[in-house]
């Protein structure tokens, strides 16, 4: 051999990535697209094509790459412009300079797919592009005799790009159901839709292929709003495998309630996830609050992260049973109240937000309430991802050294424990369970700790109060022993027969006949 | 003006390189097989042949060896291009470069101007 030259070393190992600048979606493509790589965005009208690649393309000429779009049969460059002109990523300065448009469908109606092809690989060089967008490929389809000429076309374009190193991106319309003859020939596939869930509008985005790199393919929520597009990649396959954030040994976060403490050996241990089960009214967001405040006043950070209630009210609510200094830790910033408006939400941004906010704060120890799992149910449509979400989810925070409560609602009247994700104990640790018991026409609170994982605890089912005062667990309710059922009667002994009235209740009244006393006549004005 | 002999059963690959070599100033003939290019040479008498390995009827090997046979074309620069290092061959063709598969355009670019500079 005389002079062997050496290869393009360049294209070895890692290959080299376009970052899009469209949130999350290179997190879906583990960096980015392939340079000189092409890839299909598929999708009915109004599914965002259009959007994405011209927000790939800003970013692309923002960051000191050349775009070059070029459109087949689709609307004109000036209604595309004004239309995009709305968006946040839109940068007049940068057209047409750096941003260049053509029309190629002159050249594909008088010369076909090779006057086309021709025209291209002119404009793409003659522009330096780095980066090649085709809108309206279905023209391009229209005018290959079959399949087999379309593929030869886009092989023929696949092969001069990946030389000349320009990323290419080719906008079809489809129609979930059927496969476009680019699926196969490009380096990957994007399909966008939208369809409707109930009222709900619903966009995603299938990553149906990714040549050349590992990838979290399957289906992403999107969203669209004048800053452009979000992708919302799926929970559970973003968090698989999360990494350890290890803080030395675990301790006992406690709830401020002596006999709940010592039921709990001290406490919920740091960086578990705990399920606070219980119809409405039992006292779910209260217990979680006081969780909230015990942390705060040993210097523990926490996070209320809630759907039903805002700021105002739950320091209102806080305040109305003995948690009067709520409001001072939330004023000094150790209780963060983040509160998700009832709007439509979506249930991976509802994640993202979340945990997003606490990698932010990057504190220790920190204590979190998601009152209630509800709220991310309702963001859903796909109820049967939640037991995967949420067990994704919990180990994120597990793994952030999170120790996390959640509420969740079972049936106001119910005999039975009727969690409405029966599976949700499997992907926590521990569960509370808050129950009413109806006795002699009155009502009792009871508590119990039904599961307590890597931890002695106390199982004795025990009454509690909510008074003005704060909570206030009892002993073992001994006449409860059959609370889990719903069960609870008299045994009919005389001594169970004269049951006290719930704890609580004595001083309420206590108080409310003080407050009477005190209270002035009301002055009734003469007519 | 220069001329460039390209060899590849892989036309679009052989496509692609014409478009940019002309786009250079290069005036550039295709063919597909090692017997094409050589049927070829003489009418067109290229100044380089970039030549692919793995084709029909007659490889690039083959084909390189042929034209070295070929008293008038016993020195012409061949550019070889294939997705396996030729190096690992035993045999010695002589040619002048390598470009490995896939290539960029720098590299293609910047071997074919040293190969058969355009006159200034």
């Amino acid at each position: 051999m005389s002079s062997g030259q050496e290869g393009d070393s360049g294209r070895k190992g890692k290959q080299p990535r376009l970052e899009t600048g469209v949130p999350r979606l290179d997190f879906i493509t583990k960096g980015g697209l392939i340079q000189g790589a092409s890839y299909a965005l598929l999708g009915p009208p109004g599914s965002g094509k259009t959007v994405l690649a011209h927000q790939i393309a800003f970013w692309h000429v923002q960051h000191g790459g050349k775009a070059l779009y070029v459109t087949l049969l689709t609307e004109s460059h000036a209604r595309m412009l004004a239309n995009l002109e709305v968006m946040a990523f839109f940068d007049a300065s940068v057209i047409p300079d750096k941003l260049h448009y053509i029309s190629g469908y002159r050249q594909l109606e008088t010369e076909g797919l090779k006057g086309l092809l021709e025209m291209i690989r002119r404009a793409a060089r003659q522009h330096q592009a780095t980066l090649l967008v085709m809108d309206g490929m279905d023209a391009a389809k229209e005018f290959a005799r079959g399949d087999l000429t379309y593929k030869r076309f886009l092989q023929e374009l696949q092969t001069f790009v990946s030389i000349i190193g320009c990323t290419t991106l080719l906008l079809s319309p489809h129609y979930t159901g059927d496969m476009p003859p680019e699926t196969t020939a490009v380096d990957g596939v994007f399909e966008l839709s939208l369809w409707l869930s109930g009222p709900r509008a619903v966009r995603e985005l299938v990553a149906l292929k990714f040549r050349g790199s590992d990838s979290l393919l399957g289906k992403h929520e999107l969203e669209i709003s004048d800053q452009g597009i979000i992708v919302h990649p799926r929970t559970e396959v973003q968090f698989s495998a999360p990494q350890e954030r290890s803080e030395g040994p675990r301790i006992r976060m406690a709830f401020g309630v002596p006999r709940l403490d010592e039921s709990l050996h001290g406490g919920l241990l740091s960086g578990s996830t705990t399920l606070l089960l219980g119809a409405p009214g039992t006292g779910k967001t209260l217990l979680g609050l006081r969780f909230l405040l015990e942390g705060a006043r040993q210097g523990q950070p926490g996070v209320y992260f809630g759907f039903y209630e805002t700021s105002q009210r739950l320091m209102e609510k806080a305040e109305g049973v003995g948690m009067g200094d709520f409001k001072k830790y939330v004023d000094e910033g150790l209780i963060e109240i983040q509160w998700q408006p009832p709007l439509e939400h979506n249930l991976d941004a509802l994640a993202e937000r979340l945990l997003e906010r606490i990698h932010e704060r990057n504190v220790k120890r920190m204590r979190l309430f998601v009152d209630s799992i509800a709220g991310f149910r309702s963001a859903t449509v796909y109820p049967e991802r939640m037991s995967r979400f949420f067990s994704a989810l919990s180990h994120q925070l597990r793994m952030m050294d999170v120790t996390t409560l959640y509420s969740e609602e079972t049936a106001l009247f119910s005999p039975d424990v009727d969690a409405p994700q029966p599976d949700a104990t499997a992907y926590v640790e521990n569960v509370i369970l808050l129950r009413y018991v109806e006795l002699r026409s009155q009502l009792y609170r009871l508590l119990s700790i039904m599961k307590m994982r890597e931890s002695q605890y106390d199982s004795g089912i025990r009454e509690f109060s909510i008074t003005n005062e704060g909570i206030t667990v009892a002993e073992t309710f001994e006449s409860a022993e059959a609370v889990l059922t719903g069960h609870a009667i008299l045994a009919g002994t005389p001594n169970k027969s004269r049951r006290k009235p719930p704890m609580g209740a004595k001083s309420a009244k206590k108080k409310k006949a003080a407050a009477a006393a005190k209270r002035k006549p009301v002055q009734r004005r003469r007519s | 003006m220069k001329t460039v002999l390209v060899v590849d059963d892989e036309t679009d690959i052989a496509e692609a390189v014409k478009s940019i070599l002309e786009d250079e100033g290069y005036k550039v003939v295709t063919c597909t097989n090692g017997r094409e290019a050589l049927a070829c040479l003489e009418e067109t008498r290229p100044d380089l042949a970039i030549i692919d390995v793995m084709m029909p009827v007659m490889n690039g090997f083959e084909t390189i060896q042929a034209i070295r046979h070929t008293e008038a074309f016993a020195t012409l620069p061949v550019l070889i291009m294939s997705a396996i290092d030729p190096s690992v061959r035993p045999h010695a063709y002589d040619w002048a470069g390598f470009l490995k598969k896939p290539f960029s355009l720098d590299n293609l670019l910047t071997q074919v101007h040293k190969l058969a500079p355009l006159a200034a």
